[in-house]
């Protein structure tokens, strides 16, 4: 592979060429063992104390959409002037020698998952919000860049993804015929609108996103293996699960309904309800509705993204699943 | 149309059967596996009616650790491929294949890939899984122990050759002779099969790795036997066994030591944590930066406070080359990489 790896990078100018070769060693990276995911390392070159390259290869050759999907995806954020920088810039990618390889250029910075876990350690959550606040900015951004119009055939397979998962999640037991009835309706009122439509990250989460050591108020976006166009939403509230609710700290629901991670997200007079509203308000207004009512939408992401869980290798063993599944039907039981 | 119930060596004449559709070139009984022969032949009925993998999700966790489903079904299993060439046009050999997680995982992405072992059931579930999952390129042959160092491949067969948690167990079968002659015969064996300038992957624990400082048993089945002088494992073993230590384990040093002893050069250490047999990170052994910034990451993903504290103490304040030489030596896995000369 290392071999490779120089051939590439000394083609696109990123390494001299030699006649005795620069020393160049890899780090592999832990990556997901799932079908369709890429082999990941770390390029070190001439001994440097931190890495420039990023290498991906497809681990099962015959599937590497997701290897092109994140390469397309940086190309595309590439050319804008307000992205340019925060995320990873593409470098390379092509066939060598039988194998699909891209190289990005490797940022550097605090993983946002242990900056938001320190925070909430050290009880510090006006430091936890500035943090996701920093998020959704980047992905206003995001979205403002790549924002496209809705395809035509775009809402029908959004509901029958929805009438798909939870029609699962009703066969597994965890929903009932009346809620998952219920969610479906109230979801289906809000695909009638015109939703904004954009390229999205899509597994937008703190292990994909890195605050820069030299910029409090920064943020690197990485990792577009799942990237694709869709509801521009998903990712803003993929971030809100992820960042929000996921890492432990305040129960995400209770008994004592006011405080929990759940309303706090929701609550206006909560520091990051006002931060999450004002996000979702610049999305809200171009659908003609207010934030909250986007709320059933919420209901929605939760329920596709549980069934998801479910339907992964040993998803059922999860130790989450009780918190997630009380978080779905609590929100089910606010629609209307 | 007859079907073919047997193959003959063009050389020496002799015969050799073709059961359940694979050559058996074994000549001496030999078993070795996590379930009992009764056990694996529950497994593949199951895996012929229902599927290999309802198979392995049902029974293996029944039987023994539920870990081994993972390590059985995981498409991770040929990560170490990232410290190899380009092996997209290239035939490989997986000696002790066990379970062929690893030929599964390696298959998309050679040409070919011939995996021999001595268990037969084991080899059945490896023919049954290719046949489900549409595999053409995986090629199943039952051999003698490697001990024997006797490989039923013409010379220069093979561009790459993987002993993935094989190589330790060479010399156990046998009760005559030094595993690591064994282990060098064996190495030199696969030496012959490779083509000029073919790869070698050896993927095998540290003699002195940290956990076995913490009573981690080593492959003997004993605490410590690895950190021992060898004689004294084996009176050891003997007393609690009526065994002797013959699963040779080694540092990085006796690692070099021994494929050039079996004529190999160009050999590279990689640091493959937390195993090789899973390696969710591969560390280039020789560059001390790329080892300090791993760690250095990886302490501050460590929970306990204190713990915490002391990773990044160490990875911060200690010179590299004294980082370097610590994570080298008590590293639990490596993967070794050479070149076979020829």
């Amino acid at each position: 592979m290392i071999d490779l790896v120089y051939d590439c990078l000394s083609s696109v100018g990123a390494v001299p060429k030699r006649r005795v070769r620069p020393q160049i060693s890899l780090t592999k990276m832990n990556s997901t063992a799932l079908p369709g995911g890429s082999l990941v390392s770390l390029v070190f070159v001439e001994n440097a104390e931190t890495p420039h390259y990023v290498v991906r290869i497809p681990r099962d050759p015959r599937q590497d959409e997701r290897l092109r999907a994140n390469y397309s995806t940086l190309l595309a954020l590439h050319k804008s002037p307000e992205l340019r920088g925060t995320v990873p810039q593409p470098i390379f990618a092509g066939n060598v020698k039988g194998v699909l390889l891209t190289i990005e250029t490797c940022l550097h910075g605090s993983q946002m998952a242990r900056e938001l876990l320190n925070a909430r350690r050290e009880n510090a959550p006006n430091e936890e919000i500035r943090l996701l606040a920093i998020g959704w900015e980047w992905l206003a951004k995001l979205h403002r860049a790549t924002r496209r119009e809705l395809p035509q055939d775009f809402l029908s397979t959004r509901r029958a993804l929805l009438e798909t998962e939870t029609a699962f999640l009703q066969q597994r037991g965890i929903l009932t015929a009346s809620e998952a009835w219920r969610l479906r309706e109230s979801v289906g009122e809000l695909l009638d609108l015109p939703l904004p439509y954009s390229r999205c990250h899509a597994d937008f989460n703190p292990n994909n996103a890195l605050r820069p050591f030299d910029d409090p108020t920064g943020f690197y976006g990485f990792d577009f293996e799942f990237s694709r166009n869709t509801v521009s939403l998903f990712d803003v509230f993929e971030w809100a699960r992820s960042g929000w609710l996921c890492l432990p700290g305040t129960p995400i629901v209770s008994q004592e309904e006011n405080n929990t991670r759940l309303s706090q997200l929701w609550l206006q007079t909560h520091p990051l309800g006002q931060s999450f509203h004002a996000t979702l308000s610049e999305y809200a207004s171009t659908m003609g509705v207010a934030s909250g009512d986007l709320r059933p939408l919420f209901a929605g992401h939760l329920a596709v993204a549980l069934a998801a869980k479910l339907q992964s290798p040993l998803g059922d063993q999860s130790p989450d699943l009780p918190t997630w599944q009380n978080a779905l039907h609590y929100e089910i039981k606010r629609l209307n | 149309m007859e079907q073919q119930t047997s193959l003959e060596c063009t050389e020496c004449k002799r015969s050799f059967p073709l059961e359940y559709g694979f050559p058996n070139f074994a000549s001496r009984p030999h078993y070795w596996n996590q379930l009992t022969p009764e056990q694996m032949e529950a497994l593949l009925e199951m895996a012929e009616k229902d599927g290999y993998r309802h198979a392995i999700e049902k029974v293996v966790g029944l039987f023994v650790d539920p870990y081994l489903v993972g390590y059985i079904l995981n498409a991770n299993r040929a990560d170490f491929r990232t410290v190899l060439p380009a092996i997209a046009d290239r035939d490989v050999l997986d000696l002790g294949s066990g379970w062929g997680g690893v030929a599964a995982a390696l298959s998309p992405c050679c040409r070919s890939i011939t995996t021999v072992d001595t268990n037969p059931y084991n080899l059945r579930f490896i023919q049954m899984r290719a046949k489900q999952e549409n595999i053409a390129n995986i090629r199943v042959v039952r051999n003698d122990p490697l001990d024997d160092a006797r490989l039923p491949f013409p010379d220069d067969s093979f561009d790459v050759v993987i002993f993935n948690g094989a190589l330790e167990y060479v010399g156990e079968a046998s009760q005559s002779g030094s595993p690591q002659e064994h282990q060098i015969a064996c190495l030199k064996e696969a030496r012959r099969v490779l083509r000029p300038g073919g790869t070698l992957l050896i993927g095998i624990e540290n003699r002195y790795a940290y956990l076995y400082f913490l009573g981690t048993r080593d492959h003997s089945g004993l605490r410590y036997t690895s950190l021992l002088p060898r004689p004294l494992a084996s009176l050891i073993m003997r007393l609690r066994t009526g065994k002797a230590y013959r699963t040779y384990t080694y540092t990085q040093r006796g690692y070099h030591k021994l494929v050039q002893d079996a004529g190999y050069s160009e050999d590279s250490l990689y640091l493959a944590f937390p195993t090789y047999r899973e390696p969710r990170f591969i560390l280039s052994g020789n560059d001390d930066n790329a080892i300090i910034y791993f760690w250095r990451r990886h302490a501050t993903h460590v929970t306990h406070p204190w713990r915490r504290n002391l990773l990044q103490f160490i990875f911060h304040r200690l010179p590299t080359a004294v980082i370097g030489t610590l994570v080298r030596g008590l590293s639990h896995s490596y993967i070794v990489v050479a070149k076979a000369n020829k």
